[in-house]
């Protein structure tokens, strides 16, 4: 089963995910801050992160930065979900590499499909790697 | 305006008397008081206490000369409400053309030689210097005063921007898990749910996206007001585009059993365009000619080239625009009210937003409007390459 990560700091907005993603056949984990946010997916090493931006604690970057220099942490995908319409949020994301941002509020059918591709981008990326 | 002080800056005491006298018989105003700083050092403190109408320095000052006491007064700054250079007159021996230019560079109002010095001379000379100081020193605090509100409003103009973005994120947030549950709700993730419970759900749930098109438009409205909103141009095609506002729309005008007929030409020449923006554009008109269409009506867009554009139109059989409306309706929040029972919805933004993210493509938007017949919206697209001229 594969693992999805919520950091998200509306409580309303993870249930709601949580509801959703379970449905789909996910393992879900969430946490309401990116300092919880962070240990849980070092403990978890979730196959798919949905990064929220606008929260407490330097805020959803931030914690992406920690996570991507992690030494026990492999490549790890994030999806951006966030309700900023702010061009520098994008901007941010690109620098990142973080290539999935959804705005709020969503499809659900559009955010599955993200997961979908996601998890079958990242597969395909340590299928070549074994390969090599 | 009169000149009512002076300081005269000349190591020799003899001379300070003979100007004095001079300026008496000028007559450069009755109650001019004269002041005599007898060396470099004393006009610098004298200076610093004070501020004169005019200053006439001696060009020969012992150990300095009148051009660094004038770099000094600069350096010290001693008009500081103005960077505009004091009104100084010096006095030289001779009409040296080196020193006059260096004087006037450093920021002299004027030279005069000593033998030149006459009643008429002094007056003109020092009314002409005190004249062109006071327009000078207007303007710089004008200036001032100006960069001052331009500097206060574009804070202002950021605050605002930012205080947008704050209200835009904070009413998504619950709008998105409001939406979020009713989807699941309509997806029986939640248990079984009836018919009429689907409906109403199916209200909430469009309910939530009219919201969401509403902070959108309040968001792109403040954008073009101040100028953020940037498009990002590429070559495509029109087909595209409308077909995408169509299949946004189709449920819409389907509830309302409205016709939507496209008749475009064939090998309709790429239109250089921000797609997204373009698009917002078309389903906004589209939107628009849906709710002013009544039930069993019909929407017919075509498009053509134009000069050097591509001209889109939108033709709807509603109940028309009034003459005296059609030159507002794209202003921002003007609603065309015919009758109280009219129930608009929106913010009255939609065609304000089409109008600017038009502009901004160099293409211009208008309408052609009957009323009871209905309303034709035009609007032109740059093209990404000039039409080839067959002759």
């Amino acid at each position: 089963m594969k693992k999805i990560m919520i950091v998200e700091d509306d409580k309303f907005i993870v249930d709601a995910l949580t509801a959703r993603l379970k449905a789909s056949g996910y393992q879900v984990f969430y946490a309401l801050d990116p300092v919880i946010g962070l240990s849980i997916i070092v403990k978890e090493k979730p196959d798919v992160v949905l990064l929220d931006l606008n929260m407490p604690a330097g805020g959803g970057f931030l914690m992406a930065e920690r996570v991507m220099r992690h030494p026990d942490l492999g490549p790890t995908p994030f999806i951006v979900l966030t309700a900023s319409k702010l061009p520098q949020s994008r901007h941010k994301a690109a620098e990142l590499g973080i290539k999935y941002f959804i705005e709020k509020p969503f499809e659900s059918e559009e955010l599955l499909a993200t997961i979908r591709e996601c998890l079958c981008e990242n597969t395909t990326t340590d299928d070549s790697q074994v390969a090599n | 305006m009169k000149i009512n002080s002076l300081l005269f800056v000349n190591k020799n005491h003899a001379d300070y008397l003979y100007m004095a006298d001079l300026l008496k018989e000028a007559h450069v105003s009755t109650d001019l008081q004269v002041e005599w700083a007898s060396s470099y050092k004393e006009a610098l403190k004298l200076m610093a206490e004070k501020y004169y109408d005019i200053y006439l320095f001696d060009y020969e000052l012992g150990r300095y000369n009148a051009i660094d006491l004038l770099e000094q007064t600069q350096v010290s700054r001693i008009r500081d409400d103005t960077s505009e250079p004091l009104p100084v007159i010096i006095i030289g021996e001779q009409e040296d053309n080196q020193i006059i230019l260096k004087a006037l560079q450093s920021g002299a109002s004027d030279f005069i030689a000593k033998r030149c010095l006459s009643r008429e001379r002094l007056y003109k000379v020092l009314y002409r210097a005190y004249e062109k100081y006071q327009l000078r020193r207007t303007l710089d605090l004008q200036r001032q005063s100006l960069e001052r509100v331009n500097t206060e409003l574009l804070h202002k103009n950021k605050e605002i921007q930012s205080f947008y973005y704050t209200l835009s994120h904070e009413l998504k947030t619950p709008l998105t898990s409001a939406r979020e549950f009713v989807s699941i709700m309509l997806d029986g993730l939640a248990g079984n749910i009836n018919d009429t419970q689907q409906k109403y759900l199916n209200y909430v749930k469009e309910s939530c996206d009219q919201l969401s098109y509403c902070i959108n438009d309040l968001l792109d409205a403040t954008r073009l007001d101040t100028g953020k909103l940037e498009i990002r141009r590429a070559p495509c095609e029109l087909q595209e585009i409308i077909d995408h506002a169509i299949l946004s729309r189709q449920t819409v005008a389907e509830e309302k059993q409205i016709k939507l007929v496209v008749t475009l030409p064939r090998h309709l020449p790429l239109v250089d365009v921000d797609i997204k923006r373009i698009r917002q554009v078309m389903i906004n008109l589209l939107d628009n000619a849906i709710k002013f269409t009544p039930n069993g009506g019909k929407i017919i867009i075509k498009a053509g080239i134009d000069k050097e554009a591509l001209m889109i139109s939108v033709t709807d059989t509603g109940r028309g625009i009034p003459k005296e409306h059609q030159n507002y309706i794209f202003d921002r929040l003007y609603q065309v009210r015919i009758d109280d029972t009219s129930k608009e919805v929106g913010l009255g933004l939609g065609l304000n937003i089409c109008r600017e993210l038009i502009k901004l493509h160099g293409g211009k938007i208008w309408v052609d409007s009957t009323i009871n017949q209905g309303s034709t919206f035009y609007f032109t697209l740059p093209l990404a390459q000039k039409p080839i001229e067959t002759h």
